[in-house]
């Protein structure tokens, strides 16, 4: 893995995002939505002392932020590998003197990058609680924290479907069905008496890792399912690059 | 006379269907090589095999220098401006340490070379077929190839740019070596010093356009053209019938005041020189015109080829 090479290609990607007219549309959808939110959790909150707006604004602000990256992440990711494989480019790549594992990074960076745009634009919610008087900031960073984490599991996810089809509208359908099920596994805990086999589904439930940073909790659990989950992810998406040659 | 790719018993299977089988050609330094074949003969995937785009299954490939390849769709960016596009080739193809200043011009000196200068700032998406192509090939060269694989590169240009792209390949030998699979014979008849078939995954001729032509004849491929005055479907299989041809055309032509019929044959075996033919064309029902034997050029033998059996030709 060289620094340079990644630096060619995210420097090269984050510019066609900005390009792009796609990204400034998501950005105002995105910023309407959690604008809405944030005014409805901030009116049904009863009043505005700090362990009220912790449980009444921020966890179920930051729910929701998540949620919403379940949707927006498939879009974020879609043609990160398919358009390239579609238009030939990724051939290019793959024979220039980038590795894949460069490639991989500066694709998950890129998109890492138009999330994180997103994410910031948050702050203007935050900026207004902290006007309020609002004083808590050891769940906000936490929460920010595990929104980083998640989202960059949903990048992972996204990418590796990219890599499987030149349809980028195919690959977001996919990205989106795994990161719905993956939410979905926390309802048909509930269906089982088998309380080992609830644990093992519950595990592999990313929103239910996520959950505990939004409740300002930060466990070496979580962080270490985070870890594997990119791990195992990033070796698909490389598997998957590698069969290309075969 | 060293060579700048070799291929020697190449195998290649993919999808459960052998691709290459035992396949070999040699480009020579500094020429401009043709590949041809039929759809489906496995051009492609020696292009991919020669471009580290594929594995071989077993045998050996050499190439002796940096590859350049443009695949039959140009790899482009098309919301980047030419330039742009080049200076993010040279990076990704060359990771040197250079400025933006020392990149831009080693990328100018391709973009003058590559007669690109009136479209350099000018987004990919709209430049036409041909500059596309052009630029196409500009980033092919554009971090110092010594050889450079070009699939299909004619497809789809108006005659305009068929001339500027004959014009830009020939620019570039014998500095670099060229390995050019086309359809376009004519083009691979005007471009090419050297040329190489392919048939069912194997190589069934290989050299210099002399070299292949004279291989051609030992296939007993030589051409005769005939005018005469009667010709039917019963002379056709009674000369078939007699194994004095491989295969009769003909048709009737109409500015001749004595011939009615102008024939395409080609005889059944080397030693038939012809001279039992035109005894047989000669009779009175038929009454010959004129009979000539015709150079063999690379459309008939690429007909014949695609005809053909791999097996038979070797």
């Amino acid at each position: 893995m060289q620094l340079k090479a990644i630096k060619i290609l995210v420097k090269k990607e984050i510019k066609d995002s900005i390009m792009n007219p796609f990204l400034y549309i998501v950005c105002g959808l995105f910023s309407l939505v959690m604008g809405w939110l944030f005014f409805n959790y901030l009116l049904s909150s009863r009043d505005l002392s700090t362990v009220n707006i912790r449980e009444q604004v921020i966890t179920p602000f930051f729910g929701n932020l998540n949620f919403v990256f379940l949707f927006i992440c498939p879009l974020i990711t879609m043609q990160s590998f398919s358009e390239e494989s579609k238009s030939g480019t990724l051939d290019q790549l793959i024979s220039s003197k980038l590795s894949l594992s460069d490639i991989i990074w500066g694709k998950i960076i890129s998109s890492m990058f138009v999330v994180l745009m997103l994410v910031f634009l948050t702050l203007i919610h935050l900026t207004i609680l902290f006007n309020s008087g609002f004083n808590d900031w050891g769940i906000v960073f936490t929460a920010y924290v595990g929104i980083i984490l998640s989202t960059l599991s949903y990048v992972f996810v996204g990418c590796f479907f990219s890599s499987l089809t030149e349809n980028m509208f195919v690959a977001s359908l996919m990205t989106f069905t795994f990161l719905m099920g993956s939410m979905l596994l926390v309802i048909s805990v509930n269906s089982t008496q088998n309380v080992m086999l609830g644990m093992m589904i519950q595990y592999l439930s990313i929103p239910i890792h996520y959950e505990p940073f939004a409740k300002g909790v930060l466990r070496s659990y979580d962080l270490v399912f985070f870890m594997s989950f990119y791990l195992l992810f990033f070796l698909m998406i490389k598997k998957s690059l590698e069969a290309r040659k075969w | 006379m060293e060579n700048a790719i070799s291929l020697v018993n190449v195998n290649k299977d993919y999808a459960g269907r052998r691709i290459l089988h035992q396949f070999s050609m040699h480009v020579r330094k500094g020429a401009i090589h043709g590949f041809l074949g039929p759809n489906g003969a496995g051009k492609t995937t020696t292009l991919k095999i020669l471009n580290q785009l594929l594995q071989l299954d077993s045998g050996d490939c050499h190439l002796s220098g940096v590859v350049g390849f443009l695949p039959e769709e140009a790899p482009l960016y098309k919301d980047m401006l030419v330039r742009d596009y080049l200076m993010f080739c040279y990076e990704i193809k060359t990771l040197n340490q250079l400025t933006k200043m020392e990149i831009l011009e080693k990328v100018e000196d391709v973009i003058n070379r590559c007669g690109l200068n009136h479209f350099e700032k000018r987004l990919i998406r709209h430049l036409s077929k041909g500059q596309k192509q052009k630029v196409g090939i500009a980033q092919a060269i554009v971090a110092d190839a010594d050889i450079i694989i070009l699939d299909e590169p004619m497809v789809g240009l108006d005659p305009i740019a068929l001339i500027e792209l004959r014009q830009l390949l020939k620019s570039l030998v014998p500095e670099k070596t060229i390995l050019l699979s086309s359809h376009q014979l004519h083009e691979v008849e005007l471009l090419c010093d050297e040329v190489t078939f392919i048939k069912d995954g194997r190589a069934i001729a290989s050299g210099t356009l002399a070299q292949v032509q004279a291989q051609f004849s030992q296939w007993n491929r030589r051409k005769w053209i005939a005018r005469v005055g009667d010709f039917s479907e019963q002379f056709k299989q009674e000369l078939i019938d007699n194994k004095m041809i491989s295969s009769l055309e003909y048709k009737t032509i109409i500015n001749d005041p004595w011939a009615k019929f102008e024939l395409e044959i080609f005889l059944a075996n080397t030693e038939n020189n012809g001279f039992n033919l035109s005894r047989f064309l000669a009779q009175e029902k038929i009454g010959l015109i004129s009979f000539k034997e015709e150079e063999v050029d690379l459309e008939t033998m690429f007909n014949y080829l695609n005809q053909t059996k791999a097996e038979e030709c070797n």
